[in-house]
């Protein structure tokens, strides 16, 4: 894993620190976007392996991401996980339809859950 | 890797806004996520609880996961450490407590998401027998005998939200343990009818007096005795297990259970079968 970048676009700073925090300790190389536009700005810079996504965003939403990325063609070579406290079965159906490689509710696991994830998507077992 | 204190302080921070949280500060600081959120203002009282609960659950989550990772690094055995796992199961009942009144919020402002499926009644019993037999250990707790009836059923077709079914049957379940006497008893009956899966919870808890009776799947009602036997309960139980039942076209009712000269209550839930 080492050397894997991450991005993370996530505005609750709490939660956006503790993920990076956790995933740097795994060995990836995380960055963090607080809004949309400047996650999609990084991703242009430089793509990452993965996106880690919210949908609640304060400028656009993460579906918007998700379509601005399908558009641009960068979905679905980047895998984008989603990360949100949204959960109805619609909204994960429109993230995945938009192009999203997995959903995960926020409240439903753990750092250690979710780096387990992180690792699986960017690591597929043989 | 050693304790932050800077890390648990703020998850104490964040424990004080989800037990006080305040609804000036979700719309407030917090309200500018909403901008970006479906449905589309104004919204019904229904749609803004959610949204607000929507956001509670994010400082919550952090919460959790600050504390776990402290938790994990605390010293074994230390005081510290049992603390920490307390403050972490007070996180869990709190999110619980708060997806408990989302889903009621969801459910009356009509935004219930179902997802039916063709389904046939063996396959329902397996599930909610499963579900008791998961639970019952709650029941053994209170020294509750247990009896579970199922008249052979013949595989029938219905359909179903078996997610939401299964709440409904789990609602019953825990209310019956809840306000049944230790040494009382439960008893599961499943059955079909020929245009009818029914399944029945009697116990011999503490019944619901005739003055709270229509109105006990009001959302947020609580009947008196209940309230005084448990005060920790928010009364949206019943209401999202009758939202569920009508969704299906079926029907939850009860009725006073006076078996063994007892006091308790029996609900009933029939689900309509699929006519050939």
């Amino acid at each position: 894993m080492e050397g894997k970048k991450i991005l993370i676009i996530e505005d609750d700073r709490f939660l956006g620190d503790l993920l990076a925090s956790h995933l740097k300790k795994s060995g990836f190389d995380v960055d963090l976007a607080p809004e949309a536009k400047t996650g999609l700005e990084k991703i242009r810079e430089s793509l990452p392996s993965l996106l880690i996504l919210d949908l609640l965003l304060p400028d656009i939403s993460g579906f918007e991401v998700l379509e601005t990325l399908k558009n641009e063609k960068i979905v679905p070579g980047l895998p984008v996980m989603i990360l949100s406290n949204l959960g109805q079965k619609a909204e994960i159906e429109r993230a995945m339809s938009l192009g999203a490689s997995d959903f995960l509710i926020k409240a439903h696991f753990d750092l250690d859950g979710i780096t387990s994830k992180v690792k699986q998507t960017l690591e597929p077992a043989h | 890797m050693g304790i932050s204190s800077e890390v648990l302080g703020a998850a104490i921070i964040v424990l004080g806004a989800g037990v006080c949280f305040s609804i000036g500060w979700f719309t407030g600081k917090r309200g500018r996520k909403i901008a970006s959120t479906p449905p589309t203002p104004p919204w019904s009282a229904g749609e803004h609880l959610a949204m607000i609960l929507h956001h509670i659950r994010t400082p919550l989550t952090g919460m959790m996961w600050a504390v776990k990772e402290v938790w994990e690094s605390a010293p074994e055995g230390s005081e510290e450490k049992a603390k920490l796992l307390r403050i972490y199961d007070e996180n869990i009942r709190i999110l619980s407590a708060v997806e408990e009144l989302l889903s009621s919020s969801r459910a009356s402002a009509g935004r219930v998401n179902y997802d039916f499926e063709v389904t046939d009644t063996n396959k329902i019993e397996q599930l909610i027998l499963r579900g008791l037999s998961e639970m019952s250990s709650s029941a053994h707790e209170k020294n509750i005998s247990l009896h579970i009836e199922t008249k052979p059923l013949d595989t029938k077709l219905l359909k179903t939200d078996l997610e939401k079914i299964m709440t409904v049957a789990q609602t019953l379940f825990e209310n019956a343990v809840m306000y049944t006497n230790p040494g009382g008893n439960i008893t599961v009956l499943l059955k079909e009818d020929g245009s009818y899966f029914i399944f029945e919870i009697a116990d011999s808890g503490i019944g619901i007096p005739e003055k709270d009776r229509l109105r006990i799947f009001t959302e947020f009602f609580r009947a008196e005795n209940a309230q005084k036997k448990v005060p920790s309960s928010y009364g949206v139980g019943l209401f999202l297990a009758k939202t569920f039942v009508d969704a299906h076209g079926g029907t939850i009712t009860f009725a006073p259970n006076h078996e063994n000269g007892g006091n308790g209550t029996v609900f009933t839930v029939k689900l309509p079968l699929l006519q050939k």
